[in-house]
C-alpha cells in the first residue's frame, strides 16, 4: 500500500503530457520500482527487528519492563555490593590455610621475627612442606620452586619470594579466628 | 492487507509540504519532466544499458557515462525522490502506532 502510494505520487509528476508519461513508463519506472522495493525490504526488516525488540522487552520479569532501558554495563560499585549491603572483595579468595602454614614455618625458623636474612632456609622449608608457590611464577618467570626463586641471581626471584612470604604473613594475621560453638 | 489509515489534516499537510520540498530540491517541478523526456536516444540507451564485465577495461568509463545519462534522463532524481518519499510516509505511518508489517505490502513481490 505504501509503495503503491509512493509510486503513484512519482508517476503523477510525469503525467503532464503523453510524451512525459510514456517516457516515465519506459525509462524511469523500472529503476524507481526497484529502488522503492529495496527500501521497502529495508523498512520491513527494521520494523521486524523493532517488533522483536519490543516483544523481548515485554517478556522481561516484572519491574524490569518499566522505565528506561537497562544500562548495558553495571557500574563496578553496584556489582561489588552483596545482597545485604557490604562490598565483596574482588579477585581470588584468600587461602588462609596456606598462609597460616607459611607463618608457622617462618616462625619456626625465625622466632624473633627477623626472617628476611633467612630466606634461603625458609624457601627450602616451604619446598619440603610442598607448599604451593604463586601460580604466576611458573608460566611468567619459569620458577619451578620456592628455592629456584630464592636463589635467582638476578635478585628478581629473591624479591618475589620475599614479597610472597610477606603477603602470606599478612594474610595469616587477617585470618578469621575459629569460634567454638 | 488493510488500507492505509487516514492521517490527520495536519499530518497530511506536513507530508504534502515535505513532498513539495523534495520535488524542488531534486528539480522535478514545472517543466522538468518535459526537459528530461527530451533527452537524446543515446542517453536513454546508455542509461538503461547493462554494464560490461567487471574485468573490462571499459567499465569505469561506462559507469561514468551511465551516471551522467541517468541524470539527464531524470532517473536519478526520480529514484531519489521516490526513496525519500517512501521514508517520509513510512515514518509518518510508523509513528501513527500501527503494526508496520501489516500496513505495508509490496506490489512487486
Amino acid at each position: 500500500m505504501l509503495t503503491e502510494q509512493v509510486l503513484a505520487e512519482i508517476k503523477s509528476i510525469w503525467q503532464k503530457s503523453e510524451v512525459t508519461a510514456k517516457w516515465y513508463e519506459s525509462v524511469c519506472a523500472p529503476p524507481v520500482k526497484t529502488a522503492v522495493s529495496a527500501r521497502l525490504k529495508a523498512f520491513r526488516d527494521q520494523a521486524r527487528y523493532s517488533e522483536m525488540a519490543l516483544l523481548a522487552r515485554s517478556q522481561l520479569p516484572l519491574g524490569k519492563s518499566d522505565g528506561p532501558n537497562p544500562p548495558l554495563a553495571t557500574p563496578v560499585s553496584q556489582t561489588d555490593k552483596g545482597p545485604d549491603g557490604p562490598r565483596k572483595k574482588r579477585g581470588p579468595k584468600p587461602d588462609y590455610e596456606i598462609a597460616s602454614r607459611v607463618a608457622e614455618i617462618v616462625k619456626g625458623i625465625a622466632p624473633d621475627g627477623k626472617w628476611r636474612p633467612k630466606l634461603d632456609e625458609i624457601c627450602e622449608a616451604l619446598d619440603e612442606q610442598k607448599l604451593p608457590m604463586p601460580k604466576t611464577w611458573k608460566p611468567k618467570h619459569g620458577y619451578l620452586s620456592w628455592c629456584e626463586a630464592g636463589i635467582d641471581a638476578t635478585a628478581r626471584g629473591r624479591h618475589m619470594a620475599l614479597e610472597a612470604i610477606k603477603h602470606h604473613l599478612e594474610l595469616a594475621k587477617e585470618a578469621p579466628t575459629e569460634t567454638i560453638p | 492487507m488493510a488500507d492505509l489509515p487516514a492521517l490527520s489534516e495536519a499530518a497530511e499537510r506536513v507530508l504534502k509540504l515535505h513532498f513539495e520540498a523534495l520535488l524542488e530540491s531534486f528539480r522535478l517541478t514545472g517543466d522538468a519532466a518535459g526537459r528530461y523526456a527530451s533527452a537524446g536516444d543515446l542517453n536513454r540507451r546508455i542509461a538503461s544499458g547493462t554494464p560490461p564485465g567487471s574485468t573490462s577495461r571499459y567499465l569505469k568509463g561506462w559507469l561514468t557515462a551511465n551516471q551522467r545519462a541517468k541524470q539527464e534522463c531524470g532517473i536519478t532524481s526520480s529514484v531519489e525522490v521516490a526513496t525519500r518519499r517512501f521514508n517520509q510516509l513510512a515514518a509518518e505511518y510508523f509513528n501513527f502506532g500501527l503494526p508496520a508489517l501489516d500496513m505495508i505490502s509490496s506490489p512487486f513481490s
